[in-house]
């Protein structure tokens, strides 16, 4: 008699929360046609989501002010921004499951800003829509021209898969060698003349242990944390691949990666390089007790402050292996555009060229530092010229940009775990002592399981 | 003598243990009230005091909104799962019934089911009745608390049945008598309870976060958004921001102290 | 004058009696009504969702509604019984578990037997300082130990002249987070055993006392096992919700790192849970948990009735 009622309660229960999610049967896809434009009367609201709006800060305010500059100039869309749903510290690391959550729920957002390591499974999983259909080649590329400053041809591309757009790039950065010009004069170096090879980074950074006894050089890039934009860069100037150009297999373990591994290891053993997480690494730099940091352009401010008044803050284009030559690739992210609504896809697709218009660059590079996509504005004295002037820092990332290649995005819906096995690997090695053909031999044969079968 | 000195090895162990505990917090709120260019002086003393981290970080945050949305939400939480809580204790208490160790097992499994398997269906439900970025969003779902249905349901099971049955025959119905009876008798104890639930709910991040994606509104977000601030961590208002977290806590604290202690020590208590 | 005339007799009027079924329906609701809204609660917020995450875990599926949901099976479970990182993740939460008993179990015991004597106002300030941590909100927690434990500008660095970055090295970083969670817990567990050892009838150790027993012998064969069901309370559920209890500083300090060092086995399902992508593999991850967990919990329950000494 007990157990009846029991029963019961159970099949209810099940009967109320079947079919909660998802379900068993495909559904169509709905085809991307072309979207027709918005009449000026026609009132459409939009979703912005952005890892920049998670932090308070000066990008929070700094997109805060151009969505206000495009709801005046466009009085039709309303923008909500926001930042993506969940709880990691670092908002950056959500964005994915953010969109996933948010598509499980019935309601993703209408313009999403996601990394280019994401990008195949933004594509191909997420479902990012292709803007050629949505709006145009011609509108597209239009878009990429501007009004009187291109896109560097480098940075057009870094969103289009198979030929098609899907996003368009919007901020990024290459690789930049920042150094203390004080420690180096401190340490008997010479500011003007930084080191041009890794084997110059490694004898400096012993002069400046020596003789100062503050830490060498610090190389964002081998950490989890850092993700692998970075350290492709070093894989690539080593002559190596972290995956085949076929995306097909891991090549992670092959002997350049290797080889940049070992250097790296080297770098701590010899106490050139602190055990720092990134964050510590790049506040260390910004107090002036390191060297050289091999970083990111998106926190230069944050150098420019910790500097201020206090040490000599300059800026180098990223060391070379030996005499091969160095290859820059760029982090940094896209925007893509996940509605289904055609009025909102229309909209979205307006707040994107403005977000990437000359006027939103000039914005975007005086006010956080990022390198403003559209280079030529750095010649116009309306433009950024006085700013490029002031802020010297940013050479080498132009220079580096126009021999940029692509962060590239490993293959599957595992890539993730793909990507942080292998970074693990490097981490483990670099900054724990672990062999660095063993860690990343055996990082790339547990990958290899979690790469997509027969692409 | 003897006792003395075990008196005063009593109380050299608590005064370590007090030191120890406490200092933390103490440094917290020494660090928040130095100038911002004090911030590293390891000098015990805050001197001279500044307010300047709290202006910094007020600056950056809207912290007198989040702290009114805070409360909003851990008061109505609190006061929702005491509710709740009464409700279903006196059921307990004061019927024999049915299912009733079962019942009570659905209660206690609760405390069993991690976050992570409620929190995405919990998200969609949330989404489908738009309470999404709402702080009533994040109020609904945690509305009934296990633990203050098993503390009432213990401070019931000690109360007189005589009164009850008193109050029985006098003709009074279960809804009078509990809230003529059996509340008025009980109030140290629901203060008690709706005290830990309210610090329970203030401490509250991970399903506040799920909830609230447009804007902090909430301190405990406030605060980790600063923790990974793009500009870098600015000890100075951080600390500040982290104490103006603990702050409306620690004032409860001062004031209703034992009753805090003792909810929290018999909630732990079978 | 007046005549008596008997009145007719009262016709019996049938009284509509209520059907007995629905007269006992009534007479038993009132509970049911009064559990009415905690368990509707219940059931939406928590039973419902745990029901759709089981049948979730059987499938492989990105939560995206264009893509269909593939049976999988058992297949999500295994993946991650054969997780390389699962063995480990259980060798770092035993640790956890024997470096939170100290702080639960050991220091307060040890506490509140040499401190039997204080009472009064003095004994008042001290609980009050001592249960402060327990009070201070996780994120902020996070706060004030990732300031006093930076390797260069930390308080605990400058005063000590280490260098150590303690939440950032593989050696030390989980000592870290065992450290801060004991902070916090020490002084809930004082006023435990506290409390537990005011209840301890004092008869017997007088009586043992006039028998001739040490102080030493008195505490070491009646306080204690007097105290065994609160030691075994502590204890129990130390090795049940450490992991818990760790869980929001390593999500806030650490995030698992560095290199896995602070990964326990609730870390790394909750890792999997969010960043894995596949829902289903995220759902058998948190139902794991709970069976595991449940099973724990079942099991030290059961251990406890045969440990705890009763005063009887």
């Amino acid at each position: 008699m007990r157990k009846t009622p029991v029963a019961l309660a159970l099949a209810v229960v099940l009967a109320t929360s079947a079919c909660g999610l998802g379900s068993t049967a495909s559904q169509e896809a709905a085809t991307v046609t072309r979207v027709p434009e918005l009449r000026p009367d026609q009132q459409v609201s939009i979703v912005f989501e952005s890892y920049n709006f998670g932090q308070a800060g000066a990008w929070t305010d700094t997109f805060n002010e151009l969505i206000g500059k495009f709801q005046q100039a466009h009085p039709n869309i309303h923008v909500t921004a926001q930042k993506p749903q969940g709880n990691s510290p670092n908002p950056a690391t959500d964005t994915v499951p953010s969109i996933q959550a948010q598509m499980a729920a019935g309601s993703p957002p209408d313009v999403a800003q996601l990394g280019f390591s994401d990008l195949d499974f933004t594509i191909h999983g997420l479902g990012a829509k292709p803007l050629d259909d949505l709006v145009g080649k011609d509108a597209v590329q239009a878009n990429f021209d501007g009004a009187k400053y291109p896109y560097a041809p480098t940075a057009r591309t870094l969103g289009d898969w198979d030929g098609k757009t899907y996003g368009v790039p919007f901020v990024f950065s290459t690789p930049v060698l920042y150094y203390n010009a004080s420690l180096f004069t401190q340490a008997g170096l010479d500011p003007a003349n930084p080191p041009k090879t890794w084997d110059d980074v490694q004898q400096a950074s012993q002069a400046i242990k020596a003789r100062t006894g503050k830490d060498g050089a610090y190389l964002d890039c081998l950490t989890k944390s850092a993700k692998d934009w970075c350290f492709q860069a070093l894989v690539r100037s080593n002559g190596g691949h972290v995956v085949s150009t076929d995306r097909k297999s891991l090549d992670f373990a092959d002997a350049p990666a290797v080889e940049v591994v070992k250097m790296a290891q080297n770098m701590v053993n010899t106490g050139s390089t602190p055990k720092l997480t990134q964050q510590q690494g790049y506040e260390a730099f910004a107090r002036g007790d390191i060297g050289m940091l091999l970083e990111t352009s998106a926190i230069q401010a944050q150098f420019i402050k910790g500097a201020k008044d206090k040490w000599d803050l300059r800026a180098t284009t990223m060391p070379t292996f030996g005499g091969k030559p160095a290859v820059a690739t760029n982090s940094g992210a896209s925007l893509f555009v996940f509605s289904q609504d055609p009025a909102k896809q229309r909209a979205a697709w307006e707040l994107i060229r403005f977000l990437t218009s000359e006027d939103a660059y000039t914005t975007i590079a005086s006010k956080i530092g990022y390198l403003p996509l559209r280079t030529g504005l750095l010649g116009d004295p309306n433009g950024l010229q006085p700013w490029a002037a002031k802020n010297p820092l940013i050479t080498p990332n132009v220079q580096q940009l126009a021999h940029m290649e692509p962060w590239v995005s490993f293959p599957g819906n595992s890539y993730l775990q793909i990507r942080d096995g292998m970074m693990d690997a490097v981490e483990k090695a670099v900054y724990q002592g672990a062999d660095p053909q063993t860690a990343l031999t055996s990082a790339r044969d547990a990958a290899t399981s979690l790469m997509p079968a027969g692409r | 003598m003897d006792s003395r000195w075990r008196t005063i090895r009593g109380h050299a162990v608590l005064v370590l243990l007090g030191v120890l505990c406490v200092f933390p917090i103490y440094w917290l709120y020494a660090t928040s009230l130095r100038r911002p260019g004090d911030v590293l002086s390891l000098s015990l003393l805050p001197w001279p005091l500044s307010l300047q981290n709290y202006a910094d970080a007020a600056h950056k945050l809207d912290i007198v909104r989040l702290l009114v949305n805070t409360t909003a939400v851990a008061l109505l939480t609190a006061v929702g799962q005491l509710l709740t809580g009464l409700l279903a204790a006196y059921a307990f208490a004061a019927w024999r019934f049915r299912f009733q160790r079962l019942l009570f097992l659905a209660f206690v499994g609760t405390w069993l089911v991690p976050f992570q398997v409620t929190m995405l269906p919990n998200y969609v439900l949330l989404f489908q009745l738009g309470l999404l970025n709402t702080l009533a969003g994040v109020v609904v779902p945690n509305l009934c608390s296990a633990l203050g249905v098993l503390m009432l349901r213990q401070h019931l099971d000690g109360f007189p049945k005589e009164l009850l049955e008193a109050a029985r025959m006098d003709g009074r119905s279960s809804w009078t008598t509990l809230w003529t009876v059996v509340v008025p008798n009980l109030r140290p104890a629901l203060a008690a309870l709706t005290i830990l639930l309210f610090v329970n709910a203030w401490n509250e991040y991970f399903w506040p976060a799920m909830v609230l994606q447009r804007s902090n509104a909430m301190v405990q977000l406030g605060l980790r958004s600063f923790m990974s601030a793009q500009e870098g961590t600015d000890w100075g208002p951080l600390m500040a921001v982290a104490g103006l977290a603990c702050l409306p806590v620690f004032a409860l604290y001062l004031v209703l102290q034992r009753h805090i202690v003792n909810a929290f020590v018999r909630s732990g208590l079978k | 004058m007046f005549v008596e005339v008997a009145l007719p007799p009262p016709i019996a009027v049938p009284v509509a009696e209520r059907p007995a079924l629905v007269r006992r329906v009534l007479r038993a609701a009132p509970p049911y009504l009064y559990l009415a809204p905690a368990l509707t609660l219940l059931v939406i917020w928590t039973y419902r969702p745990l029901v759709q995450t089981v049948q979730l875990s059987f499938f492989s599926w990105n939560l995206l509604p264009t893509q269909p949901m593939v049976p999988a099976g058992l297949a999500n479970y295994e993946r991650l019984l054969e997780l390389p990182e699962l063995g480990q993740a259980m060798l770092r939460t035993l640790a956890v578990i024997g470096g939170l008993l100290p702080f639960t179990v050991g220091i307060p015991v040890a506490a509140a037997l040499l401190t039997r004597r204080i009472r009064g106002r003095a004994r008042v300030v001290y609980r009050a300082l001592v249960f402060a941590p327990m009070l201070v909100a996780p994120v902020a927690s996070a706060a004030v130990w990732r300031w006093l434990l930076d390797p260069s500008a930390g308080a605990v660095n400058r005063v000590l002249g280490t260098t150590n970055n303690w939440l950032h090295e593989t050696g030390s970083a989980n000592l870290g987070i065992i450290g801060i969670t004991g902070w916090h817990l020490l002084g809930f567990a004082v006023l435990v055993v506290t409390a537990g050892l005011a209840g301890i009838n004092s008869d017997y150790s007088d009586a043992a006392q006039l028998d001739g027993a040490t102080r030493g012998q008195v505490t070491r064969w009646i306080t204690l096992p007097l105290l065994s069901p609160t030691l075994v309370f502590l204890t129990l559920m130390t090795v049940l919700l450490s992991a818990q209890w760790t869980f929001p500083l390593i999500d806030a300090l650490t995030q698992g790192g560095p290199a896995e060092a602070t990964t326990n086995v609730y870390y790394l399902l909750w890792d999997y849970s969010f960043h894995s992508y596949d829902a289903g593999l995220g759902a058998a991850a948190g139902i794991m948990l709970f069976l595991v967990f449940g099973l724990i919990a079942a099991g030290l329950v059961w251990l406890s009735e045969r440990l705890t000494f009763h005063d009887d």
